[in-house]
């Protein structure tokens, strides 16, 4: 434990429309040694300027507007495919399955456990880094 | 009945129905019986006038047939049927003096003279308007003796004489001398026997005591007995005649005709110089008496000489005799009637309408006997065509006619007589019942009747029956029946309205008495008048008498709500009895030991009584509260159930919530324990991580909250509350519903919206279900668009003001109200008694809801609520 350094870069990049849940998960990722960014909604995501393009999203499935399982089908295939760890506060197991049928990395259920959760970070940066996912 | 004329003061009933009645029978059979009676009569008067000459002068001393022709003519009523009278006697006529010899012309001519004395007489009476004949008065006698006693036979015997001289060669002037003075003497005595034998006989014979009778009877023998003495005795004996013992004898002739003009009349006076002139002829005739000693022309002359001599003064003597015995009777019947009249009038004065059945029958009886009638009834009117005989007498002999309304199965005489009444009570109507002027008589002319009118309203009608109709209804009778129909009138009215009041005061009596609740009445002053059994059983006694006071501390204890109850309820009545309070209610709570209940009092004006008052009424409403309060309760835990059914429902969007600090206090505590681990931790951001994770532990208490707060059960709980507050809380809450269902829910709290006051509980459950519903409805809705609004603000009359809008299929018009009706329900889940509920909150708290359809689509919720904002201070 410990601010660790990662061994895989790649910024992380938090979308959740929770502003407590937002600030805590960058602090504790950027603690964890991660490069972390966070945005409000999905509509944000597809919005973001190519710049400092994310190794992999942190991505909470039920959110106003566009979900994150919207988000991701709509992103499928583009450029802006990315390696996506999904967190979810509701529990649904059809969720689940749809994200995992998705492609995602992983579905953590809230409250997200450290080392869960940052191992599924990982995990998502080194799919990244090879260019699969 | 005859022809009597109405009064002035009387109005007759004028229809042609009714017709009055001749003194003789109306009947076909009854002037056929009189022509044969005139005729018998003719003849026999006939054979007595031809017996009464000093032959051989063919004139008669009398001549009974004309002055019987004229009594007929006098007697009949209408003109029109002179002539079967007079025709009817010819035949006598001719069968007497055809066996004479004399020709038959002559003889004809004789009867033409002969009726033309009786039509004159009868002519002469009629058109000077005296008629029907009559001789009770000295100035009617004078009349009959100046038109029928000698103008008449003077006018007659002009022609008489003349046929006489034209076909015997007899001297005129002796004939009509002779003539004259007959005919004069005949219709003086005979005429005023005829008609009153003939109308009044049967009255006055049915009225006549025994010692009445007796005196005529020993009259009658008296003047025979005199008669014989004086004109039938002979020269030798104790009654031998001569002229100094017959003039003596002759003196006491006066005494019988005396005795007989001052007690018996004129018609008895006729009678008996009848009687003494026939007697008087017969001795002469026979050589006997008086005028035996004389020739036939002296003892004619000597005759008719004495005979008019005294028969004038004494038929005058009798006449005004007669005269003053109807003057003295008069007196005396007006005197016995005013005194009736004056003991009737006073008679109901003392008694009470309950008292007067009794003395109206014992009055009605003297009435009757008073009138001397057959019959005395009183009838009063029912409805519009009904009559009651309400009191009726019979004299003695006569049928009675039984009480009660009028029946169809009276014996037929009397049946007749109350169609009549009916009939003439019907026309009575047609032209004003209410005059008290009117009198009329049935078609019979039995009856007399009078309405009986007091007030100016007629009641009934009294009558006064007869079973003959062979007298007249003097007026005097006529008034005098009008006088005692005032005061039964008066009577009768006053007994209608004494049973009136009663009746309508044991009605009151008996609602009042009925009243389940405790009823008083207070006058202005506030004492009590009036109270009913309920208040004497609950007030102790404390009724009619005493003053007014709120109901005894010993019998309802004493709470504190009472006791305020009694300075609310004492200044309660008396606004209402000052007129300060149109009306005044109170409900309080008494206890007395373990036992408790609820009483509603209400004072309201006492109305039309001129005076002012109140009516006071105490029901006791325990019941109702404690079902008020049961409903209450069971509203209360039916809210809660509710509200535990949609906590349930709301699980996984409250573990959502609650989820999110959660993973916030977890993210924190992880970063920190990575801050802690560097070589230099920056505490700045350890303070940082520490104040958001109390931060987030907040708010998670206040989710806990709102659930515990949605979960509680107890009673309702007023309070001061932030309206965007709570809904925006209830917003939150249900937030995550809103993302499952994948809809948009928009707040919008307007910062002006006004506090309120209300239990937190039942306000947030009403918005809870109507964000629920909303959800659930725009979560279906068809146009694809999912989104709820839910919007504060405060209306145009300050109310807090509450919307939710929702994007869903809608309320359709017809529904509208119905979705706020209990189980009424247009989904498949749920019992459908949110929104029953929400309402029941919403009209407890003083404001309304009700939905709408939204013309862009979907539904609207709306709330009005009353503010609470503070006053400002002074």
């Amino acid at each position: 434990m410990g601010c660790s350094v990662p061994m895989i870069p790649g910024k992380v990049l938090v979308v959740d429309d929770d502003a407590s849940v937002r600030k805590s998960l960058h602090r504790l990722i950027r603690a964890a040694g991660y490069d972390v960014e966070t945005l409000d909604s999905a509509f944000a995501y597809l919005q973001r300027a190519e710049q400092g393009r994310p190794a992999c999203l942190v991505l909470d499935i039920r959110m106003p507007g566009m979900s994150g399982l919207d988000l991701l089908r709509a992103v499928s295939g583009t450029v802006r495919d990315l390696p996506i760890v999904f967190i979810s506060g509701h529990g649904d197991e059809d969720v689940r399955a749809q994200a995992i049928d998705a492609g995602a990395v992983e579905v953590l259920y809230k409250p997200l456990d450290e080392t869960t959760l940052l191992a599924a970070i990982d995990q998502a940066l080194r799919l990244s880094s090879v260019g699969v996912h | 009945m005859g022809t009597s004329t109405a009064s002035a003061a009387t109005r007759w009933l004028d229809y042609p129905e009714l017709m009055r009645r001749d003194s003789f029978a109306r009947s076909v059979w009854a002037p056929a019986a009189t022509a044969l009676a005139v005729g018998f009569a003719y003849y026999a008067g006939s054979r007595i006038g031809l017996n009464l000459r000093f032959p051989p002068a063919t004139t008669s001393l009398l001549w009974p047939p004309n002055a019987i022709l004229a009594a007929t003519l006098l007697l009949v009523a209408s003109p029109r049927r002179w002539w079967l009278y007079l025709a009817a006697a010819l035949p006598a006529h001719l069968y007497m003096l055809l066996p004479t010899g004399w020709p038959l012309p002559f003889i004809l001519a004789i009867f033409l003279t002969n009726c033309s004395e009786a039509v004159i007489a009868a002519g002469v009476v009629r058109w000077l308007g005296m008629a029907p004949i009559r001789f009770d008065t000295l100035r009617r006698m004078g009349f009959f003796i100046a038109t029928v006693a000698l103008l008449a036979p003077f006018v007659s015997s002009f022609a008489d004489a003349a046929v006489v001289t034209w076909w015997r060669g007899e001297p005129f002037w002796p004939v009509w001398r002779n003539r004259f003075v007959s005919n004069m003497l005949t219709e003086l005595m005979l005429v005023p026997a005829c008609v009153v034998v003939v109308r009044d006989a049967l009255p006055m014979a049915r009225r006549a005591s025994w010692r009445r009778v007796l005196e005529a009877a020993v009259l009658a023998l008296l003047t025979v007995l005199l008669g014989l003495i004086v004109f039938g005795s002979s020269e030798v004996g104790p009654f031998a005649s001569g002229p100094g013992i017959s003039a003596r004898f002759l003196a006491l002739l006066l005494a019988p005709l005396l005795w007989a003009s001052v007690r018996f009349g004129p018609a008895s006076t006729s009678l008996s110089l009848l009687c003494m002139t026939i007697m008087l002829l017969w001795g002469e005739t026979h050589g006997r008496g008086l005028l035996a000693t004389l020739s036939a022309e002296e003892s004619a002359l000597a005759f008719q000489t004495v005979l008019g001599v005294v028969a004038v003064p004494l038929m005058c003597l009798a006449a005004l005799m007669q005269e003053h015995r109807k003057a003295e009777e008069l007196v005396r019947g007006r005197l016995a009637f005013e005194k009736l009249l004056s003991r009737l009038s006073t008679a109901f004065v003392p008694l009470g309408s309950h008292e007067m059945e009794a003395t109206f029958e014992s009055w009605v009886a003297r009435i009757g006997e008073s009138f001397a009638v057959d019959r005395f009834m009183v009838l009063l009117l029912r409805g519009t065509d009904s009559v009651e005989i309400a009191h009726s007498w019979a004299a003695p002999g006569v049928p009675p006619v039984e009480k009660g309304l009028l029946r169809t199965d009276y014996p037929g005489e009397t049946q007749v007589l109350l169609q009549d009444q009916l009939f003439a009570i019907a026309q009575l109507r047609a032209q004003g019942l209410d005059d008290p002027e009117s009198a009329w008589f049935d078609r019979a002319g039995r009856s007399l009747t009078v309405p009986l009118t007091a007030e100016a309203r007629t009641t009934g009608v009294v009558s006064l029956v007869r079973r003959s109709d062979d007298t007249d209804w003097p007026e005097e009778l006529i008034r005098r029946l009008r006088l005692v129909a005032d005061v039964l009138a008066g009577a009768l009215a006053r007994r209608g309205s004494e049973d009136a009041l009663r009746e309508s005061e044991a009605l009151k009596s008996a609602i009042l008495a009925s009243m389940p609740t405790s009823v008083a009445v207070l006058d202005r002053r506030g004492g009590v008048v009036a109270v009913n059994e309920e208040w004497m059983r609950t007030a102790k006694g404390r009724g009619p008498g005493g003053g007014y006071e709120p109901p005894s501390w010993d019998l309802f204890g004493v709470t504190w709500e009472a006791d305020l109850a009694g300075v609310a309820i004492g200044s309660g009545v008396s606004r209402v009895l000052d007129g300060s309070l149109r009306s005044f209610a109170h409900e309080f709570l008494w206890k007395r030991g373990a036992t408790e209940g609820w009483l509603h009092m209400s004072a309201v004006p006492l109305k039309g009584a001129g005076n002012g008052g109140a009516v006071v009424s105490y029901t006791d409403v325990t019941e109702r509260r404690r079902a008020e309060i049961e409903a209450d309760q069971s509203r209360q835990e039916l809210a809660h159930f509710l509200r535990v059914s949609t906590v349930g429902v709301m699980t996984t969007s409250l573990a959502h919530e609650l989820n999110q600090p959660l993973t916030a206090i977890m993210a924190n505590a992880q970063a920190a324990l990575r801050l802690l681990a560097a070589e230099r931790p920056d505490l700045a951001e350890l303070r940082e991580v520490l104040e958001d994770m109390i931060a987030e532990d907040r708010r998670a208490s206040e989710i806990i909250s709102q659930l515990r707060e949605m979960l509680r059960k107890g009673p309702v709980d007023h309070a001061v509350l932030d309206v965007n507050a709570l809904v925006g809380g209830v917003a939150r809450l249900v937030g995550s519903d809103a993302l499952i269902r994948n809809v948009s829910l928009h707040v919008a709290l307007d910062p002006a919206t006004p506090p309120m006051k209300g239990d937190r509980t039942q306000v947030q459950q009403v918005v809870v279900n109507l964000l629920l519903n909303a959800l659930e409805a725009a979560a279906e809705s068809p146009s694809g668009e999912h989104s709820v609004v839910v919007s504060t603000g405060r209306d145009p009359a300050g109310m807090v003001e509450i919307s939710v809008l929702d994007t869903g299929p809608g309320v359709p018009d017809e529904l509208a109200e119905r979705v706020f009706e209990p189980f009424f329900t247009t989904r498949s889940r749920g019992i459908g008694m949110g929104l029953s509920i929400a309402r029941a909150i919403v009209s407890a708290h003083g404001g309304s809801i009700w939905a709408e359809k939204r013309p862009e689509g979907g539904a609207a919720f709306r709330l009005h609520l009353p503010s609470h904002e503070p006053t400002a201070p002074v």
